[in-house]
């Protein structure tokens, strides 16, 4: 059979310039300004459903409207009862998902591999507050919504979940959609963000700058 | 649904003992969800089942017609494409031009050989590109709606919301093959036993216009005497392959056997006939293209 060398593509298209990274499209553009957003759809997705406090919630360790990383890095997020999303580095999806299914559990688990079915961006900067406060009308405050926090909105009317994932200290918010709405939210974040004078910012891979 | 009334259609595929993917029409998609999340969480709480809805997650190809296995072959990876191991009304996973977790059913609604493979969404792109390159020799081209509309309907494939409506039981659209009241129960269940046992209710047959040129447009009326409405055409296409116009349509029970000529009152008034077919397929209603 000949050689294949697929090309995955997010439904965001790249500002350019466009490479290809870890088999998928990618801008390549670098952003300076204050306030950022990226396409990070490529990130590995994976769903998980089990019982709200079985063994698997309790190895997953981030409960209904929390997120936090583990010791390998995924960031794992409480999005609703008894449900968590699972976000890691492009490609480790089967992995991620198969350290799930062998963990010890008394009751219906299932794990599903959504990296192509939701579309992930993320805005960083000290006015991301105020973008998103335009588009969604969660209380955005440090007491509601303190580093950490997940939930599921309207953002400019489409249903995404949200997470609070500063990096550095600086502001910073995961995004994610299905991924049809995908390239009409980020377009919507754009928008919102011109008066801030956001800048599109290309993905880059976590191992080399330790940013997803 | 409950009410023995037809909700939406689509295939659903066995991937392991306790795992199941269904596939619905698009626009069905989040209603088919809700409906099964509804009956999950209010009537059978106690069950142990997940569902998860993956419409996003994956790009939808059909390849279709004599060649579409030839091509597939090209660019399958871990599928015997035969139609012994792979007959029918069956899925497999496996690979296509090298993206891994594709599934390929042996299902379509053209009534040709036919593949609906669902590719990872975001490779779609990619495997779009790579068949219309690796079928080039083979003649291969893109086909849209209106073509797939027309194949259909050659085929007698309905069209849920088109020629169904809200009231459209199962036994009304023709689909009594599909209805197992031998079973211990089922939603609608009830409805369709009593619907079994009567007779009054319109019936969505094939039609052909005796005047083979003549295509009634949709909604047409169908008639008896000066002004009563006895049903209604749902669908209508010139069809090439019988060069001559087909048609679905809703007709009252005593107009729907077989032979029977009806009445269709166009919109510029005219009145023409046409005659009630054996099933809704007007082409190979065997099925031989599409099983061999």
């Amino acid at each position: 059979m000949a050689e294949f060398l697929p090309t995955a593509r997010s439904p965001i298209s790249p500002a350019p310039p466009v490479t290809v990274e870890h088999g998928w499209e990618v801008s390549a553009r670098r952003g300076s300004a204050d306030l950022l957003i990226t396409d990070c759809t490529l990130l590995a997705k994976v769903h998980v459903r089990a019982a709200e406090n079985g063994t698997v919630a309790r190895a997953l360790g981030a409960g209904f409207g929390r997120a936090a990383r583990d010791e390998r890095g995924a960031l794992i997020v409480g999005s609703g009862p008894g449900e968590w999303l699972l976000i890691s580095p492009p490609g480790t999806a089967p992995e991620v998902a198969g350290r799930v299914e062998a963990a010890p559990e008394d009751g219906l688990v299932s794990v599903v591999d959504v990296t192509h079915g939701r579309a992930l961006m993320r805005i960083s900067g000290a006015k991301t507050a105020e973008l998103l406060a335009k588009v969604c009308g969660i209380d955005l405050s440090e007491d509601v919504t303190p580093n950490g926090a997940a939930f599921r909105s309207s953002v400019a009317k489409v249903v995404a979940d949200v997470v609070r994932d500063d990096e550095d200290g600086v502001r910073s918010y995961l995004l994610h959609c299905p991924r049809s709405y995908g390239q009409y939210l980020f377009d919507a974040l754009l928008d919102a963000g011109d008066e801030f004078g956001i800048e599109i910012d290309g993905f880059i891979a976590p191992v080399a700058h330790g940013k997803e | 649904a409950e009410d023995g009334v037809v909700l939406d259609d689509g295939v659903t595929g066995r991937l392991g003992p306790e795992h199941y993917l269904m596939t619905t029409t698009s626009s069905g998609a989040a209603t088919v969800w809700e409906w099964i999340e509804n009956w999950l969480q209010t009537e059978h709480p106690d069950w142990r089942v997940h569902v998860t809805p993956v419409t996003d997650a994956y790009a939808s190809i059909n390849i279709a017609g004599p060649k579409s296995r030839e091509l597939l072959a090209r660019l399958a990876g871990g599928v015997d494409l035969s139609n012994e191991p792979f007959p029918y009304m069956s899925v497999r996973v496996g690979t296509v031009a090298g993206v891994d977790g594709c599934f390929m059913w042996r299902i379509g609604f053209t009534g040709e050989l036919s593949y609906e493979i669902h590719v990872p969404a975001a490779y779609g792109l990619y495997v779009w590109e790579t068949l219309m390159e690796t079928g080039a020799g083979l003649g291969v081209k893109p086909f849209g709606v209106e073509a797939q509309r027309v194949l259909r309907l050659e085929k007698g494939h309905f069209i849920v919301g088109q020629d169904t409506d809200a009231l459209t039981q199962g036994y009304g659209a023709g689909i009594s093959w599909a209805i197992k009241l031998d079973k211990e129960d089922f939603i609608g269940k009830p409805e369709l036993a009593w619907q079994s046992e009567r007779d009054d209710y319109p019936r969505l047959v094939g039609l052909q216009p005796l005047d083979r040129f003549i295509v009634p447009p949709e909604a047409s009326q169908i008639v008896e005497g000066r002004k009563n409405i006895a049903g209604r055409i749902t669908s209508s296409r010139f069809s090439p392959t019988l060069n001559r116009s087909i048609c679905l349509g809703f007709v009252a029970p005593h107009l729907a056997k077989p032979g029977t000529n009806v009445t269709v009152q166009l919109p510029d008034g005219r009145r023409i006939t046409a005659r009630v077919m054996e099933q809704h397929a007007h082409f190979d209603p065997e099925g031989a293209r599409a099983r061999g």
